[in-house]
């Protein structure tokens, strides 16, 4: 069953997880890096889904983008 | 709240959230920090969408609990176009070398201040804890951490010299026509009015909006020249004239920072110093005859605001005690 925390909770899951980090990491297409993820949490009892993990990236990537301008 | 583990990760922000300031995170994996700026290494990890699903914030003061990391090395400052890409591209040759040049989350936290309630002992606190952060070793053989600021970081420089007293730095600096010439052409961030504090560059605030773009930029140039010269303390410091640049990286700069170069790290450097530091797949050019040649029309202006502090950094670099340099022939040597 969706657990709608979840995905939060794997995140924090993985962020002192190096051996998953080292997993996720290298995926470059996003299409596979969604289902990987899933995978993974599922792996470890987190019960998210695609679009969760479709939303999230979206907020993640607002996120970095937002208010971050290179000075040269 | 539980920040879990910070080992492994990398800032790639600061910032004010409201009245705190904050750390964003990122993974670099098994990624040196080999780009010319670190902006551009925040982009390579982003390419990744593992750092959109998985950044993280925190507060600064979670940045404490990392373990130590490697001391700086070496701090690099620059009156801006005068090679500092250059020297960061050369130091980061070396795969025993951690090179972090012209980061964002340290130069944010200087001027932290300016944007939030922070105390200079916060400042100080938090530049201690970001600059830790980003000398943590991730790789076996890493033995040595370099920082290269941002050209105006130069005025924080008593606030640095508070956080990091036994930290070897170098001032580059260059005839300020060619320099004058490339900021022209194609402005940085710091030679852009309103950057930084018109006090900060000896200028009255009323006089901001009444000068030329060219003076302000005199006065920019003149005033980083000023902070390197009030901060110099021969031995810990260098001052080194770009046109000294390049024989300098293979003694004077090694001995200054407390290494010598072996074999394999001589190799890897001449291979950086072919190459054109901003744009890695260029051949790097000698330009200053071109820069010299564009500045001319405002010769007058720029000599007159930034030729003594110019002069200034020449004598002080004459009056430095340096190592001897290879013969010239020697140079050309390892060049080829």
């Amino acid at each position: 069953m969706r657990d709608p925390d979840a995905l939060q909770r794997f995140r924090l899951f993985v962020a002192g997880r190096e051996d998953l980090v080292e997993r996720l990491l290298p995926v470059e297409e996003p299409e596979a890096f969604v289902i990987e993820v899933v995978a993974v949490g599922a792996e470890h009892g987190f019960m998210f889904d695609a679009d969760d993990v479709t939303a999230a990236l979206r907020e993640g990537q607002r996120l970095w983008l937002a208010a971050w301008t290179p000075v040269v | 709240m539980t920040h879990g583990g910070l080992v492994g990760w990398t800032p790639y922000r600061t910032a004010w959230a409201g009245e705190e300031m904050i750390v964003d995170w990122c993974h670099h994996g098994s990624r040196r920090f080999v780009e010319p700026f670190y902006y551009e290494t925040i982009v390579w990890a982003f390419t990744r969408p593992f750092n959109q699903l998985f950044q993280r914030r925190t507060p600064i003061d979670a940045a404490a609990s990392l373990p130590a990391g490697l001391k700086p090395s070496g701090f690099i400052f620059h009156m801006s176009r005068c090679g500092s890409t250059l020297l960061g591209q050369a130091l980061a040759s070396n795969p025993a070398h951690i090179m972090v040049s012209e980061a964002s989350p340290i130069r944010n936290i200087l001027r932290a201040p300016l944007h939030g309630p922070a105390t200079p002992e916060q400042v100080e606190k938090w530049l201690s804890h970001v600059v830790n952060a980003f000398g943590q070793k991730r790789f076996p053989c890493e033995t040595r951490f370099f920082v290269k600021f941002f050209a105006a970081d130069i005025l924080d420089l008593p606030l640095i010299r508070r956080v990091f007293p036994d930290v070897p730095w170098v001032f580059l600096y260059r005839d300020p026509l060619e320099i004058f010439a490339s900021q022209r052409a194609r402005p940085g961030a710091d030679a852009v009015r309103g950057g930084i504090p018109p006090q900060r560059l000896g200028i009255a605030p009323e006089r901001l909006y009444g000068m030329s773009n060219e003076e302000y930029l005199c006065h920019t140039l003149a005033a980083f020249g000023e902070a390197a010269l009030a901060a110099h303390r021969p031995g810990q410091s260098l001052l080194l004239d770009y046109a000294e640049l390049i024989p300098a990286f293979w003694d004077r700069l090694p001995a200054h920072f407390g290494y010598a170069l072996d074999g394999e790290a001589r190799t890897a450097m001449q291979q950086a110093l072919g190459r054109n530091s901003k744009e890695p797949s260029a051949p790097f050019e000698l330009d200053g005859e071109a820069k010299r040649a564009a500045a001319a029309p405002f010769a007058e202006l720029v000599n007159l605001i930034v030729g003594p502090t110019y002069a200034a950094l020449q004598a002080a670099s004459a009056r430095q005690a340096c190592a001897a340099q290879p013969p010239a022939a020697q140079i050309r040597d390892d060049l080829t």
